[in-house]
């Protein structure tokens, strides 16, 4: 009788507290939106002052050690020093992470004081926050180093074709390209496209693998496949179609079923992540790995990352290449800082830096070069003049460029993949 | 001040007291299951989608992935609780011989109570992987070649390092709340027992094992719905091809089209009410055990 009793209280009290928390809800989004509109409408004087002393979480993929220490060193830094703003990195493994809880606040009502204040972003996901209406800005426009910037150039002001229309400000460059160790292998003895890469995996049991999409290079694996298998890139820049994407795509979904057996662990798994790929070829159990940075590996190599003769190349069919930004999130407590970390992250120097393998990670550079002058055109010249051995040729890299697919594409091969060919037997 | 002679009044004034704890607590709890069992029925306004629907169970339940992954899950669990379980029980009846150096050996069988599963995991992984420390020590000892050749203990087909996670981090667990049985009230009934000349089988059939049950099974039921919900482990050490259901729920809940949303939810909901009926078996089992004894 008595348990019967306390039992009906704590129901009653969590009834009543499910009541209180679901009040408390559904304030003010109006006054967020005003502060938010001022600071587009202000001087950039106006939103340094609003900046100073405030904290910026920036969620951000931290797969890199190179990476989140050049964040938290260099940009922390200066932030600190120069505009009393606190810098606080947020890792990610995924960056659908913080789309999904800038979605959840947007869902309940959080329309003010967000947790996100600014997010390293691209692509699919940048695609899902603009179509949900949960970006600041446009912003990118407003902000002093965008003036180095050439949003014109469709590469830039397009992100995986969509807009950016000013809601992302763009941080840096990358172009996917493999890497192998001039130890173990010859360069004559390189696959230059797909059909070589079987061949030479099938004459190589167990020695390459790739990272599992949706793992970002794991996917841009993929979808340089299927530009190969299909021909090319030209016929994709147009919307999604299902079906026409369905007929190319069995194609590779064959090639990769085909190589299955003759991959590491015989395509059974597969390495979850980027960082988990470059230690198995670090451990000599594949002999390829992949990289993104257009200044080279030579990062990676100083940390022991990968081999000191491993070498990057790309193959003669092209690798996918494109520029990364950083977006505000429409309910971001602090904007303003916000708005000053993307504006540093432009500056040209800090842009050299961070494209320099000795003292940033060689991540390409966001801003147009023929946009620099003086003392910035020569460090560049410099920068340029630099790239050793552990980097493919700026020209080389251009030439065989390709643009990245539209969004839509990147769910469906990613999808696909999974359904296709991880689980199918 | 808190003390009145009036039950009612007590009992307001202790409920008083519990409301800012459960508000948080129950706020949080139920709010979450309540949005994930919203969302799991399709009802997602951020995309348009203001009615309700099964559509999302009815695929789950047509789909072959999910029910691999849910008897993946299942087997694991199974398989981490019965080892965790059989060990355990065999360490704590060695265990309680030596009573004399209780303190150091409690301590040794706790040490690892405080470390985090996914400490333990990645502890896993740098130790059985293939290029990992065990595989490098047979390396340098001539007994394999290539790393390769080292059998595949971590992300293999069968979730042989996930259950190898699970029993390193739970043995101890079951081993002490059985522990702290056998060393207490068991004794004497066991004492009495030998006094009447029962032999040592019967000693065990009698009193021991049917004493230790209850708190066997109970941290068993503990050991069983935790590994079953647990997502890091098999997210460290699980082969990507075969994930379990709380993996399947991750990967949807990150495929950046929001129409998967709603399937990362409906399998959270399955988890919540497996776990839900372990919860139930556990209280009417710990119950009409303490009826049973009194």
């Amino acid at each position: 009788m008595r348990k019967k009793r306390s039992v009906k209280v704590i129901l009653f009290l969590c009834l009543v507290s499910l009541i209180i928390a679901a009040c408390s809800g559904k304030d003010s989004a109006d006054k967020g939106k005003a502060a938010g509109d001022a600071l587009l409408s202000g001087s950039w004087d106006q939103a340094l002052a609003e900046a100073k002393g405030q904290t910026v979480n920036w969620y951000m993929w931290g797969g890199s050690d190179a990476i989140n220490e050049f964040v938290d060193r260099k940009y922390g830094s200066v932030l600190k020093d120069k505009y009393g703003i606190t810098l606080h990195r947020v890792p990610l493994s995924d960056t659908a992470e913080a789309v999904n809880k800038v979605l959840n606040e947007k869902q309940a009502g959080k329309n003010k004081d967000g947790s996100v204040d600014l997010i390293w972003i691209n692509g699919e996901n940048f695609a899902t926050l603009k179509q949900a209406d949960a970006l600041f800005g446009p912003f990118a426009t407003k902000l002093p180093n965008a003036k180095y910037v050439d949003y014109s150039n469709p590469a830039v002001g397009k992100d995986f074709g969509l807009d950016t229309e000013g809601y992302e400000s763009v941080w840096g460059s990358a172009q996917f390209q493999f890497v192998y160790d001039s130890e173990r292998m010859k360069p004559s003895e390189l696959p230059h496209n797909y059909k070589e890469l079987k061949s030479w995996a099938e004459k190589h049991p167990g020695r390459f693998t790739y990272n599992a999409p949706p793992d970002f290079t794991g996917t841009r694996f993929v979808k340089q496949l299927f530009y190969e298998l299909s021909g090319g890139h030209q016929k994709w820049s147009k919307p999604f179609v299902q079906q026409e994407f369905d007929a190319e795509a069995t194609k590779v979904w064959d090639y990769l079923n085909e190589v299955k057996p003759s991959l590491w662990r015989k395509g059974e798994t597969y390495p979850k992540t980027i960082a988990e790929l470059a230690a198995l070829f670090n451990n000599n159990e594949v002999d390829f790995a992949f990289t993104q940075d257009i200044g080279g590996i030579a990062t990676d190599i100083g940390k022991g990352k990968l081999p000191k003769t491993a070498r990057p190349y790309v193959f003669d069919t092209g690798t996918i290449g494109d520029y990364h930004y950083v977006a505000i999130p429409y309910n971001a407590a602090h904007k303003a800082a916000a708005m000053v970390v993307a504006n540093l992250i432009l500056d040209p120097k800090l842009q050299f830096e961070k494209a320099d393998p000795a003292k940033g990670w060689g991540d390409g550079i966001g801003i147009d070069p023929s946009k620099l002058e003086g003392a910035n055109k020569k460090l560049y010249n410099e920068l340029k003049a630099k790239s050793g051995e552990t980097a493919v040729q700026a020209d080389v890299l251009l030439k065989h460029k390709l643009p990245d697919l539209p969004a839509a594409y990147t769910p469906a091969l990613e999808e696909g993949w999974k359904n296709l060919v991880l689980f199918q037997k | 001040m808190f003390y009145s002679k009036s039950k009612p009044i007590r009992l307001m004034i202790l409920s008083g007291m519990l409301v800012p704890s459960l508000l948080f607590v129950a706020g949080t709890f139920f709010a979450g299951i309540f949005i994930s069992g919203v969302q799991s029925l399709d009802y997602f306004p951020l995309i348009g989608k203001t009615t309700l629907s099964f559509r999302v169970y009815i695929e789950l339940f047509h789909s072959a992935i999910f029910y691999r992954s849910l008897f993946f899950s299942l087997g694991i669990s199974l398989a981490a609780t019965f080892i965790s379980a059989l060990i355990a029980v065999i360490l704590a009846l060695w265990l309680r011989r030596y009573v004399r150096h209780g303190r150091w050996l409690h301590f040794l069988l706790q040490f690892n109570l405080p470390v985090p599963h996914v400490v333990g995991a990645i502890a896993i992984l740098l130790l059985f992987g293939q290029s990992g420390l065990i595989s490098r020590l047979t390396y340098w000892a001539g007994m394999i070649q290539q790393p390769s050749q080292f059998p595949v203990l971590v992300t293999d087909q069968n979730g042989i390092g996930i259950v190898l996670e699970y029993v390193w981090k739970e043995v101890p667990f079951i081993a002490v709340s059985v522990l702290s049985i056998l060393k207490s009230w068991v004794v004497p009934y066991e004492k009495q027992l030998q006094l009447l000349g029962a032999n040592a089988w019967q000693r065990w059939k009698l009193v021991t094992f049917p004493f230790m049950l209850p708190s066997l099974l109970s941290s068993s039921i503990i050991v069983f719905a935790y590994t079953f919900g647990s997502f890091e482990v098999p997210y460290v050490l699980g082969s990507i091809s075969k994930p379990t259901l709380p993996i399947l729920a991750y990967q949807a809940y990150l495929n950046p089209n929001l129409t998967y949303r709603s399937e990362a939810m409906a399998i959270n909901i399955v988890i919540t009410i497996i776990s839900m009926f372990l919860v139930i078996f556990y209280m009417k089992w710990g119950e009409g055990y303490a009826e049973k004894r009194r």
